[in-house]
């Protein structure tokens, strides 16, 4: 296997075992390939990460925009391609990273190779085409509903710039031109930054092999990161009917972030028409309980609960909500793509076992953060 | 997808339907129910009820329901011709699932806290729904004691087709479902002197800053021998990045981020939809050159557009990618999870006469000749009747 791999790439490093390989390549690039035996799909999900091109007030919304640009290929010719051979192509940006997903039928890796490659390659751009983009993200900003909102407001009080919100500014987008996007390119699909994920029954030598003759193109510049750093807790307001409570979460790997999924899940279970947000993260994020504005406050509800129940209800919906996100090819590429794009090792079975390990005393303290001044909570107006 | 495992078994006018998948890592248990004809008021009235249900029942505390469901919420759900409650437990817990089950439908504890809170969400409607949906539920007070009432007159499982799907043995949930007793007849509603048959009134505006434009097509009945030619249609016209609808009023004009082709279930049958969400506008031609837009379009259709369709409707229909025009829920499609294959397995036959059967739907549509697909389409498109909803600022 390893000798395979080695005609490719001068430094490659296996972790996993079959039927799941994670391979780092020379330039940085990593790859995940798991087998699905007899799976009716191929997942494809090609992942950059935001490392060193974090945005700013003058660059916010700018990854978004090259998102859509990108995702319709350089001639805009992909999604005829895909739907016509019985897939589906979509794009979405987070904060961490953005994603193009391909769903093909088994037996289609070559050409799902091909339109990965035409994704990663900068789409012709325009001052006309930066403009139509720009006017259909603002459509894209008006349907946003109330979690999104309530979201964005508390990113942007915790984090102040650096958690301003990914659909970015309207601005920043109708002044971007296309050398600034061409540059935002150039530095975001560069190898450190860049994962791929492959889910289906696929062979793992043989696509590993695949991956990396698309992968290994790209520079091996190693990107500057810039991780969020200023938390500030109180309150702020958001256009929605609803409300959240946040607290911040240190990243996947902490036993800390297990313990609060566990707690906002399991305050979730006794708050109705309750939601919860987290977007794993490998660096600080916010994990977010909503809950309708009339609510009644979370000390007062807690305060009538048993803990002991609450702790064991909690890890159990924890535990669900990850085996959930595991079920599919297509969301075991979701999941695992998200952590791998923003550390190599970083897996959902990390969340898993710290559950596993997580103390009574370690979930109450999680639970009585909720509670406490050291949240971000965005009432609805 | 495919109910051919599906068993039908018959207690009284209750039905069974189980669809046992042992490698399932979960249970979906279902109660369905079809929707009465009431007037505006008590259909109101229904709405409110139906989100009261969930939230407690006599045997079950909230609490003791999450724990039978390990934190999953119970669901009631009203669509345009049908009512679901839906209970989704881990294998091994269908004895539980069921009793909770049949506690939703006979036990819930509908006190005037939990309905009074029900009416406030009942009138919190999102601008999707609102335009798949576009009644205007009335503001209405309803004590306990006449939720009750109404409550047993609806929900009676006795009636109801139960679906359980997922990690059992085949046979174990009709034995544990007839060996449960059947509740006592349904009290009779208090008489009244003017029966409600107010008819629900339309919305003229959406519920908030959003617009909608609904191009809303001929209905179509459930026997239709033309269901594969509209179906695909639709496909060609606004399912995936291709179609007619997201080249049009997305890629060309920006006029929107969503817009889609549904085919949207009412009481008698199906009606096909072009749905369009977006900032509010002024054009008042907006809607027309829609139309104009769309139907020239289709007169340029070729077979590499009839190969786009099919190919769409393959990946939804073989490989359950998440872009399927049929909203059998009426605001959102099915999803292709367990839950929602169990309801399929139940749901199709009541509504159409037959079970459930995608293979032969799918070689029919590949059959379907160019002509026909646009036929078909201009026929949608042509005498489709627009219903705008602008949002309000």
């Amino acid at each position: 296997m390893l000798a395979l791999i080695a005609c490719f790439a001068a430094v490659q490093v296996q972790i996993d075992q079959p039927p799941r390989l994670r391979t780092v390549f020379s330039n940085g690039a990593s790859v995940l390939v798991e087998k699905a035996p007899a799976s009716k799909s191929l997942i494809l999900e090609l992942l950059i990460s935001s490392r060193g091109t974090e945005e700013s007030p003058v660059t916010n919304g700018l990854r978004h925009l090259l998102e859509h640009l990108s995702a319709r290929g350089p001639k805009g010719e992909l999604d005829a391609q895909v739907e016509t051979a019985g897939g589906f192509l979509s794009a979405d940006t987070f904060r961490d990273a953005m994603r193009f997903k391909l769903s093909l039928p088994p037996g289609q890796l070559s050409f799902g190779l091909k339109v990965m490659e035409k994704l990663m390659q900068m789409p012709q751009v325009t001052p006309e085409s930066i403009k139509l983009e720009a006017d259909i993200i603002a459509q894209e900003a008006a349907l946003a509903e109330d979690p999104a909102h309530l979201s964005a407001a508390a990113w942007t009080h915790a984090f102040g710039d650096q958690g301003a919100d990914v659909i970015g500014n309207d601005d920043v987008m109708r002044n971007a031109t296309p050398e600034m996007l061409s540059k935002l390119h150039h530095s975001e699909f560069v190898g450190p930054n860049l994962a791929l994920v492959v889910v289906g029954d696929v062979d793992l030598d043989a696509t590993t092999t695949a991956c990396n003759a698309l992968l290994s193109h790209a520079p091996g510049t190693v990107p500057v990161a810039k991780p969020r750093l200023k938390l500030q807790f109180g309150r702020t307001s958001a256009r929605a009917d609803s409300q959240v409570v946040a607290v911040a979460a240190s990243g996947w790997r902490s036993p800390d972030t297990a313990a609060k999924v566990a707690a906002v899940f399991a305050l979730s279970t006794v708050v109705e028409d309750s939601f919860v947000v987290y977007t794993p993260s490998s660096g600080y994020g916010l994990i977010q309980l909503g809950m309708p504005k009339d609510a009644p406050s979370l000390a007062s509800v807690v305060g009538k609960e048993n803990k002991s129940e609450l702790f064991l209800l909690g890890r159990e919906v924890a535990r669900q909500w990850v085996r959930s996100t595991l079920r599919t090819p297509s969301e075991v590429a979701d999941s695992r793509g998200l952590l791998l794009v923003q550390q190599v090792d970083l897996k959902p079975e990390t969340l898993l076992e710290n559950l596993d390990t997580m103390s009574f005393q370690r979930f109450k303290e999680a639970l009585e953060e909720f509670l406490s001044e050291k949240t971000i909570t965005v009432v609805g107006k | 997808m495919i109910p051919l495992l599906a068993a039908f078994a018959f207690r009284f006018e209750q039905t069974i339907v189980e669809l046992p998948k042992p490698d399932a890592r979960a249970i979906s248990i279902q109660a369905i129910l079809k929707v009465p004809d009431l007037g505006s008021k008590d259909f109101a009235k229904l709405q409110i009820i139906a989100r009261t249900i969930p939230k407690q029942t006599q045997p079950f505390p909230r609490r003791e329901m999450m724990m039978i469901t390990d934190g999953a919420p119970v669901k009631c759900q009203i669509t345009p011709d049908r009512i679901r409650v839906v209970v989704n437990v881990a294998p091994g817990k269908l004895k539980a699932g069921i009793s909770l089950l049949y506690a939703l439908m006979n036990e819930a504890t509908l006190t005037q806290d939990n309905l009074d809170a029900s009416e406030l969400q009942v009138q919190r409607v999102d601008y999707w729904s609102a335009a798949l949906n576009p009644v205007l539920v009335p503001r209405v007070k309803l004590g306990a004691e006449e939720a009750q009432v109404l409550y047993h007159k609806v929900f009676q499982i006795q009636l109801a087709t139960i679906a359980v799907g997922g990690a059992f043995r085949s046979g174990e949930a009709e034995a544990l479902l007839t060996a449960k007793e059947a509740p006592a007849p349904a009290p009779k509603l208090p008489q009244r002197g003017v029966i409600d048959r107010s008819v629900l009134p339309v919305r003229t505006e959406g519920p908030g800053s959003v617009s909608t434009i609904d191009l809303v097509g001929p209905p179509i009945v459930v026997n239709d021998v033309a269901i594969p030619q509209k179906l695909l249609a639709l496909y060609a016209l606004g399912v995936g990045k291709e179609g007619s609808l997201f080249r049009i009023v997305r890629q060309k004009h920006a006029w929107s981020y969503r817009q889609e082709a549904i085919l949207s279930p009412t009481k008698d049958g199906w009606v096909p939809r072009l749905v369009i969400a977006s900032i509010p506008f002024t054009d008042a031609t907006r809607v027309k050159t829609i139309q104009s837009e769309l139907l020239e379009d289709v007169s340029h259709w070729d077979e590499k557009t009839r190969l786009r369709a099919l190919g769409m409707a393959e990946a939804v229909m073989l490989r359950g990618v998440r872009q399927d025009p049929v909203y059998v829920y009426g605001a959102h499609p099915a999803d292709n999870s367990l839950e929602d294959e169990t309801y399929l397995a139940a749901y199709w036959p009541v509504k159409a006469g037959r079970p459930w059967d995608q293979a032969s739907l799918l070689e029919s549509m590949r059959k379907v000749t160019l002509a026909d697909l646009k036929e078909q389409a201009e026929s949608i498109v042509g005498s489709a009747i627009p219903r705008v909803l602008q949002g309000q600022g």
